[in-house]
């Protein structure tokens, strides 16, 4: 039988939508009955934080196709509109192919132009800069910037090479700016980070709760299967609370749209309402749960001699906190009550009402998810926590459509930045750098002299770009983020951090981003499939992939840069004198050696990379270096959560996951775990004990008693509005990936000012016209949009992110959570007026 | 050259509407409507619009619930009336 090619590409097009859907038709036999040319192989998508698997062909050395993974349990076949696009991210045509430096008349020259250089040229004075920081200010003048887009092994590499090579804890990811509220609130109420339940629970669930999580835009394959769970179980209810409409208020039977900050109230009337109704499960309560009173008047996490800071009781205590009793927690939530609550949100109360039943009523198996709505706030740790108080108070945790759910924004923000540890504060495995009995044990896995690792945290994200300006952060390492369009307050803390004649600034990117462009040193990075890789999404699945393709010109990964980096330097540069003396060994020795080189790193040879139908694949890493570089620093990295101090983070062998579409951890004789922490699901929880929260000592969950706080700036006479910054569907995050995809591009080219149309109207404005932006710190100018997905109440304004060349980080406050110190990106007053 | 598979979501009692609005769309096919409102459909660029406009236009389509892409290709280097054996 003959057919064109276009006939036969739609066959397969046709067979695999049809396969999604669970339907045979009669182009699968054609599409099966065919020999294509294209090598199909799994990879994990470049994108968000779901973690789907797609196939990814490749046909003369370069991606052609991608598809959604038929046999993947996350996605099951299914692409979002980003991940279908997939196969060109890797082919923008600005693509970095050299190190650039910025020189003039041949020498490094901070305001030169940026001019191509070897790599050995490159190497030697980022060595020079690093050595010269380390001499004059000791490891606090040397940092790194990472991220939640990191693979494990190059996270886990930046972690050695910071941390106990350089011995400064100044490395954190670009994960603070999505996903450090959640941490924290796993830590204070569980002892132990990431969710307990997995996606599992969007088909088990009687309802659905989303509270600042736009997933039809952001989670697009997590929302389709939230879809079909609704439209085939008609019990079903889906609640979205948001502080603007968005296209999820198509699906929702309780759609509730609230005033900026009061979801801190709404979940403590849920709580009142919960108790006042009878419905506190007494019994899960009595046996899993302690209550404590947190402080309160904690402050933003501002620059300390900020006025609100000031006059914050307890800036310096944020974390603080006492133990109480039920009876005491009953009181504090008391005064929630419908009407204060209804008064100081703005929502109907009949909707309150609606949404404290599915909480309250015992038969109605609950799932909460919150995104970036919870995370970025100035009190992102209470909002987590209380959502948890409202699950535990009903003992609806813990198993198959019980759930609070935190859904990751990123690819490998579990993976690498939480479960690796490439915080400020982090060692691998949830564990930390101020305990001594942590460190000890990280130095005894890298074979280090006790006293290597530091007990400070050192700096995370915002200080960073706050020491960067104050010039006491001088030699900079960024890798796989373009932090100068995401981080807050452009104008006031990060350009003149980079820019500052004091700082070095190194930022490795397959792309010419912002931040490259703000850098001394660019250097070019192999992305995605051009390397060996493995994620972690939000259910705690690790998954891996091969190398596919080779990267372009002289790009490398972020793995191989920082461990050739490493070969730069002595240990007697970098370490005193009395620490080499205890391991002297290591004496003459470089970093490479001691950290790479260790003979655990580098036990496993050079082998071929085959997959099962004896397809061969590169790793050029394996190449330049003569093992295998990925599975010894994996297999270093599993020791921590084999022998830990900290339970419950057993992860499979390398070969596991490469043979699997993914595992969730603990993986334990070879079996994930998808419930955590409830008997017959975790093999960690003991016999007859029910339920256990093993994070913490005692077994028990904490509920904390946390108030409703008003945020770090509220409009006012002058600034008169709330912005609210956020993302769309076609875009990820700062786009340098999605701005590169030609279709992607002209779907949503420029980022729009969504607002009400009265707003817009008593400004002289209309849609389609284009607007000022105002703040405190910063203004920019965007065309106005009163229609489409989004759609905000008057007072409220929303602009996405992604537009490089509209950085609405000029505007936003870098205020924080003062206890995770991630950034408010949803609330700060601005003024619009028509541009002239 | 593009060509993508995607799987719409809809309310079943709306799926024959919806596949009615999808089929005016251009180089848009429906090619199956399952019981439980799943429409398998393809698109195709042509001259005045590339296929992510398209997918776009699929999720503002009154009665779409959710699209999910499952399948792309694109390669500009190719002949796509070529014919080949299977």
């Amino acid at each position: 039988m003959k057919i064109t090619r276009r006939e036969f590409i739609k066959a397969n097009a046709i067979a695999a939508t049809a396969a999604a859907a669970g339907v045979t038709l009669p182009q699968t036999a054609i599409a099966a009955g065919a020999r294509d040319k294209i090598r199909w192989d799994k990879a994990v998508c470049r994108f968000c934080g779901t973690g789907c698997s797609v196939l990814v062909g490749t046909q003369n050395g370069r991606v052609v196709a991608t598809q959604g993974d038929p046999d993947a349990p996350v996605n099951r076949g299914l692409n979002c509109i980003k991940g279908y696009f997939l196969s060109k991210i890797m082919y923008g045509k600005d693509r970095l192919t050299k190190p650039l430096l910025r020189m003039t008349d041949g020498e490094y020259d901070k305001e030169g132009e940026f001019t191509p250089v070897s790599w050995d040229q490159a190497f030697d004075i980022m060595a020079e800069k690093f050595k010269e920081a380390l001499k004059e200010k000791g490891p606090s003048a040397v940092g790194m910037f990472g991220s939640g887009q990191w693979t494990i092994w190059e996270g886990y590499a930046g972690v050695k090479l910071m941390k106990a090579g350089f011995r400064s804890n100044n490395l954190d990811p670009n994960a603070r700016h999505c996903m450090a509220s959640a941490v924290a609130g796993f830590m204070r109420t569980f002892g132990a980070d990431e969710p307990m339940g997995c996606y599992d629970d969007l088909e088990h669930a009687d309802a659905f709760v989303l509270w600042g999580a736009n997933m039809s835009e952001m989670h697009p394959i997590l929302w389709s299967r939230l879809t079909d769970r609704r439209l085939t179980a008609p019990h079903v209810k889906v609640a979205v609370l948001s502080t603007f409409k968005n296209r999820n208020f198509d699906l929702a039977d309780i759609p509730i749209v609230f005033k900026p900050q009061t979801d801190l109230a709404i979940l403590n009337y849920i709580a009142n309402y919960i108790i006042e109704s009878g419905n506190v499960n007494e019994e899960f309560v009595k046996k899993h749960v302690n209550f404590r009173i947190g402080n309160t008047d904690i402050g933003y996490g501002l620059r300390p001699e900020d006025p609100r800071e000031q006059a914050a009781e307890n800036a310096k205590k944020a974390g603080g906190s006492k133990s109480a009793t039920f009876e005491e927690y009953k009181a504090f939530v008391a005064k929630y009550t419908l009407d204060y609550v209804h008064e100081l949100s703005g929502v109907p109360k009949d909707r309150l009402e609606a949404l404290a039943k599915l909480y309250a009523d015992p038969k109605i198996k609950v799932t909460s998810y919150w995104t970036m709505g919870f995370n970025q706030h100035t009190r992102g740790t209470w909002v987590n926590q209380m959502c948890y108080n409202i699950h535990l108070l009903t003992g609806k945790i813990s198993e198959p459509g019980n759930s609070p759910f935190s859904l990751t924004g990123q690819p490998s923000a579990c993976g690498t930045a939480r479960e690796v540890g490439t915080f400020a504060h982090r060692l691998p495995a949830d564990l930390v750098v101020k305990k001594k009995e942590h460190r000890d044990f990280s130095e005894k896995i890298w074979k280090l002299p006790e006293g290597t690792i530091e007990p400070k945290p050192g700096y995370h994200a915002v200080l960073q770009n706050r020491m960067l300006k104050d010039g006491k952060l001088n030699a900079y390492w960024v890798q796989c983020t373009n932090n100068v369009q995401a981080a807050a307050n452009l104008n006031e803390e990060t350009w003149p951090g980079y820019r500052n004649p004091d700082n070095f600034i190194v930022v490795s990117d397959p792309y010419p981003t912002v931040t490259a462009l703000s850098a001394d040193l660019i250097l070019p990075t192999a992305m995605w499939t051009e390397k060996e890789g493995a994620y972690g999404n939000a259910e705690r699945r690790s998954q891996f992939w091969r190398q596919q393709v080779k990267a372009p010109g002289e790009s490398k990964s972020d793995l191989w840069q920082t461990v050739e980096f490493s070969k730069r330097f002595k240990v007697e540069e970098v370490w005193p004198e009395e620490l080499i003396a205890k391991k002297p060994e290591y004496r003459g020795k470089t970093l490479y050696d001691i950290l790479f080189a260790n003979g655990q790193v580098d036990k496993y040879p050079k082998q071929e990379v085959k997959d099962s139908a004896g397809n061969v694949y590169h790793n050029d890493e394996m190449e330049d270096f003569g093992f295998y570089l990925q599975k010894g620093l994996y297999e270093e990295y599993r020791l921590f959560g084999l022998h830990g101090p900290k339970k419950g983070h057993e992860l499979a062998t390398f070969d596991q996951y490469h043979q699997s579409r993914g595992l969730r951890w603990p993986v334990i004789d070879g079996k994930e775990t998808l419930w955590r922490y409830r008997e017959g699901y975790d093999p960690h929880v003991e016999k007859g004990a029910g339920i256990q929260f093993y994070g913490n000592p005692d077994g028990k969950a904490k509920i904390f008693a946390l108030p409703y706080e008003p945020p770090a700036e509220e409009p006012d006479d002058e600034y008169n509005l709330w912005l609210v910054t956020g993302r769309v569907l076609e875009h990820w995050h700062s786009g340098s990936m999605t701005r590169r995809v030609p279709e992607l591009y002209r779907a949503f080219p420029d980022a729009v000012v969504f607002m009400h149309y009265k707003d817009a109207k008593v400004r002289k404005l209309r849609r389609g016209m284009v607007a000022k932006l105002k703040t405190r710190r910063g203004e920019i100018v965007a065309m106005v949009e009163t229609r489409g997905r989004n759609r905000p109440p008057r007072g409220v304004v929303f602009i996405p992110w992604f537009d490089a060349s509209r950085l609405v980080n000029k505007l936003t406050l870098d205020a924080t959570c003062p206890i995770s110190k991630e950034t408010d990106y949803k609330k700060c007053a601005v003024k619009i007026e028509r541009a002239s | 050259m593009n060509i993508s598979g995607v799987l719409v979501h809809t309310i079943p009692e709306q799926a024959d509407e919806v596949k009615t609005r999808l089929m005016e769309i251009p180089g848009v096919e429906v090619h199956a409507v399952t019981e439980n409102g799943r429409l398998i459909v393809t698109i195709e660029d042509d001259d005045e619009k590339v296929v992510a406009d398209k997918a776009l236009d699929l999720h503002q389509c009154q009665g779409v619930i959710s699209a999910a892409m499952i399948y792309q290709y694109g390669n500009n280097d190719e002949d796509f009336e070529e014919e080949i054996s299977i």
